[in-house]
């Protein structure tokens, strides 16, 4: 039998709290809640960064951000240096199993060629280098410099001027499935939905009548991503290829509140996207900033209609893609992931007990049901109101009640542990 | 091209570095440095505090048998004006800013262009009549300290970002000079930070690399005293410390960084060293001077890139002192080594590991006289409680901060001359209160006395818990140590004041 195709979803921004199958009672996203059933969704699923580039350099090397040069978000200039070479991506490492591989969407982590997703094992690039782009003009207007055209193909500048790039992404997805032969291929889908700018088709925005404009904005970005992971997974039906497939699906990071999701002009937080139940949001180490949704489906060995509140993270999809794809393991100390393919093909214990994480000045770890948050932040500019926050998610998934004087030997147990993190993620990148 | 790079950190303990076994300090660039250099292990201080190390240092030989603390004296060849005259340039950065108190002041003038940054501790800096507003802290200062201490919440409010730091600026001034002069040959460039020096100062992210608890007082600044603090004051104030030691990192890496964007190391000598350690709690003592000389503060770490060995990624247990890096570089930039310089040159030491000595001295004027052969450390304390007799050996009578009083003066007289003063009669001032004195519990400041003499194997037991006692060893530390002292030319009430007369 030859290897399975692999495709992993990485949506922008998108909360935990939006999507059907994840509770939400305003989004409607049929093909993903198919998805979920016809797989497995996690609800104990972690970015390794609260914000786009470190998630996404965790997510492609396997390493936590600290230990792929990449821990900020990256800028948007021409020749902005990203993830070096040094440090190898899923698809470098599929490549030499022999896999076709192709990114459509975003890559935000790096500009120049040489950071590029060419030089990280991608045979097919299609999309927009730095961090968001106008959906219908693909140029990026943040930060307050001058505006940047990014739109290439295997590094060659390409114009799609009012093409929606939700949709784009999803039809070069679809071309390129249609197109694939016998090799196994590896394909990132990389939607830039919803993240800023709040742009979708009429016909998006027009199912939801319902909701008021911030809401409406947000459901109408996230259901063309649906459609899209429905003609996806429908162009793999028609190819006979579903059933050896392996699809994951997640976000970078949590919804974001910045004003500047607004169209038109109020300077407030916005709520447009929802964390659900979770506290912070982008930018955040509370869980509203890193719980993501994640399903993981491969027809052929991964039984339908699980939910699991097993442990897992972004760098964890490497080692459980290849596990899942009966690929050798990654040696050990090249990357901080483990598999957790077991959890879904066994229903097992997931061997992930821990999470860490740093971002600036916040630091935090989960261990088990305790969680704790140093310097915390509830998106970019607000600091919470405890700088040392304790919580049992077990009885408070929220992160609501600060449990730091009830219980001080776990805060030095997590301390403990915490120091022991910071000091094994220094000697920078992998050669 | 022929360079130079002297970097010198101020108490900078070994123990703490990651090359040198430590797991928990943030030090990726000492790592980094000790593969690019060899690491000595054996590596001892000589004249204790800070200013006569750094008589050491540009002398050459031991300040603390003769002196305490004070200026270079009229007689002394220093490294910095040897070099310079002999067409070698040399340029120093720091934010020591002993350097320029009453009891420093003609070391900086050595150099022909130095550089200074201000605000470090209680640098007498910026000016603010008022009280400034200090936050509710562990421990009590005062007298000449709490002055210091006044005068350091001053500094600290105009470095509210590390930019504003004097170690950041100092080593941005070094990095400055570094890329103004590459190209040129025949320079030497000491950049000398203050820093991990007390009180332990630094920015939020260097803190946040150690997540403890701790709701007490503010406490980044020991007493140079006994611990009387709880242990989590005490274990705070080692992360501060470890804080400070991190940022310290941070600025070795742009130094390298630099090295390595110039390819310097193809022509360029690198020296990373330190005066001493500090104690943070260690056989329950904070700081230093007070009490024996431990391996905390006196066994030092050194690395050294000789472009001409191309050893690097070694290490080396020769028997090296603060006292060699003059005549080191003198050796290196092709510069003839005075004849009253004791110091060794450690090009064979880097080149081949060859020890080039069997023991060194160490310690403070007025305290135990320490000898050392690498396995064992034998402290000789005073036989008298009164430490006496005890004199200092100058023609420039100042301490620390101020010039010696007109009582301490007033009893002075002209010694005989001895060989490194050049034939030269420096005045006899006696020391005995200055030893003794600087507490105010009436307890002696130097408590070498009251440890008594002391043997260590510190092979079998490097932490010091367990003093042995050997006779033969005794004998034969007691014989390094009094071929030392004459080599040295120790003024002969020395060895009255030690029991060896």
């Amino acid at each position: 039998m030859g290897r399975p195709n692999i495709i992993i979803f990485y949506c922008d921004d998108l909360g935990y709290g939006d999507l059907g199958c994840y509770g939400s009672d305003a989004i409607r996203t049929p093909h993903l809640d198919r998805l979920a059933a016809e797989g497995v969704r996690f609800t104990n699923w972690y970015s390794n960064a609260p914000v786009c580039s470190p998630s996404r350099a965790s997510l492609l090397t396997g390493r936590y951000p600290a230990r792929t040069g990449i821990e900020r978000i990256l800028g948007g200039k021409r020749g902005t240096a990203g993830l070096p070479v040094s440090q190898k991506t899923i698809a470098a490492r599929l490549k030499e199993h022999g896999y076709r591989t192709a990114m459509f969407g975003k890559w935000h982590l790096g500009v120049r060629k040489e950071n590029g997703p060419n030089a990280h094992g991608f045979d097919e690039a299609f999309g927009f280098l730095a961090g968001c782009v106008d959906y219908y003009s693909h140029i990026y207007y943040w930060d307050l410099g001058n505006p940047v055209h990014d739109l290439w193909h295997n590094g060659k500048e390409v114009w799609l001027n009012g093409q929606y790039l939700t949709e784009v992404i999803t039809e070069k997805t679809v071309r390129y499935i249609e197109a694939s032969g016998d090799e196994p291929f590896f394909i990132y889908v990389a939607y830039n939905a919803p993240h800023y700018p709040m742009h979708a088709p009429r016909k998006y925005v027009d199912r939801y009548p319902e909701l008021p404009p911030d809401r409406r904005i947000m459901a109408a970005m996230i259901s063309a991503v649906d459609d899209g992971v429905g003609a996806i997974v429908e162009a793999l039906k028609q190819a006979g290829k579903y059933e050896d497939t392996i699809l994951f699906f997640s976000s970078d990071n949590g919804p974001s509140t910045e004003s500047r999701n607004y169209l038109d002009g109020t300077e407030d937080l916005y709520y447009g996207g929802s964390a659900g139940l979770f506290r912070g949001h982008k930018a955040s180490l509370f869980d509203g900033g890193l719980r993501e949704p994640a399903i993981l489906a491969y027809p052929a060995r991964i039984p339908g209609g699980q939910v699991t509140g097993e442990l897992g993270a972004m760098i964890d999809v490497l080692p459980t893609l290849f596990d899942l794809a009966g690929l050798p393991a990654i040696p050990d100390g090249e990357i901080d992931g483990v598999s957790v393919a077991a959890v879904a093909t066994e229903g097992k214990p997931s061997p992930r007990d821990r999470i860490f994480w740093k971002y600036n000045e916040q630091l935090a770890v989960r261990r088990g049901r305790w969680k704790l948050v140093r310097n915390g932040k509830l998106d970019f500019t607000r600091a919470a109101a405890d700088p040392v926050h304790l919580s049992d998610l077990a009885a408070d998934p929220g992160e609501r009640i600060n449990l730091r004087d009830r219980y001080p030997g776990i805060v030095a147990e997590l301390d403990d542990l915490l120091r022991q993190w910071l000091v094994t993620m220094e000697g920078g990148s992998a050669e | 091209m022929t360079k130079a790079i002297l970097l010198l950190f101020d108490s900078l303990n070994r123990h703490m570095l990651p090359p040198y076994g430590c797991k928990w300090v943030h030090a990726p660039n000492f790592q980094r440095l000790a593969e690019k250099t060899v690491t000595f292990d054996n590596s001892w201080v000589g004249s204790m505090p800070c200013m006569p190390a750094r008589r050491d240092l540009q002398t050459g030989r031991y300040n603390f048998l003769h002196r305490g603390w004070g200026p270079l004296e009229p007689f002394d060849d220093s490294l910095a004006a040897i070099l310079r005259n002999n067409g070698v340039y040399t340029h120093l950065v720091s934010d020591h800013y002993h350097y320029w108190e009453t009891g420093g002041a003609t070391y900086h003038a050595q150099y022909n262009t130095w550089e200074f940054v201000r605000g470090q501790e209680g640098d007498p800096w910026k000016g603010e009549v008022k009280d400034p507003d200090i936050p509710d802290h562990v421990g009590q200062f005062e007298g000449f300290r709490a002055k210091l201490f006044r005068q350091d919440w001053i500094n600290r409010k105009y470095m509210a970002e590390e930019e504003q730091h004097s170690q950041t600026l100092t080593f941005a001034k070094g990095l400055e000079f570094i890329r103004a002069n590459h190209d040129a040959d025949r320079w030497l460039l000491h950049i000398e930070a203050f820093d991990p020096h007390e009180p332990f100062f630094a920015h939020r992210r260097y803190k946040n690399l150690y997540p403890h608890e701790y709701r007490g007082r503010h406490f980044d600044w020991p007493n140079y005293d006994r611990v009387k603090e709880s242990p989590e004051e005490v274990q705070h104030a080692i992360f501060e410390y470890a804080a400070l030691l991190s940022m310290c990192d941070a600025s070795l890496g742009k130094v390298l960084d630099v090295m390595d964007e110039l390819d310097l190391w193809k022509d360029t000598m690198l020296i990373v060293a330190t005066d001493h350690g500090f104690l943070l709690g260690e056989h329950e003592w904070w700081a230093k001077n007070r009490m024996p000389w431990y391996n905390e503060l006196a066994r030092t770490p050194l690395f050294i890139w000789d472009p001409r060995s191309g050893r690097r990624n070694v290490r080396t247990d020769a028997l090296a002192q603060f006292t060699d890096l003059m005549p080191t570089l003198l050796e290196y930039f092709g510069v003839e080594i005075p004849e009253h310089v004791t110091g060794v040159s450690l090009r064979d030491a880097i080149a081949t590991g060859r020890p080039a000595r069997d023991a060194v001295l160490f310690g403070i004027h007025g305290g135990h006289v320490n000898v050392t052969d690498g396995k064992y450390v034998y402290m000789r304390a005073p036989a008298s409680p009164d430490n006496g007799p005890l004199y200092h050996y100058t023609l420039m009578p100042a301490h620390m901060s101020h010039l010696f009083t007109v009582e301490e003066l007033r009893g002075a007289e002209l010694a005989e001359p001895f060989q490194f003063t050049k034939g030269i009669r420096p005045l006899k001032i006696n020391a005995q209160a200055y030893a003794k004195g600087r507490t105010t519990g009436g307890e002696p400041y130097i408590l070498a006395h009251q440890f008594g003499t002391l043997l260590f194997d510190i092979e079998a037991d490097p932490k010091q818990e367990h003093p042995i006692r050997n006779a033969d060893i005794e004998r034969r530390m007691i014989d390094k140590l009094l071929r030392l002292m004459r080599q040295h030319e120790a003024p002969t009430e020395q060895y009255e004041r030690l029991g060896l007369a």
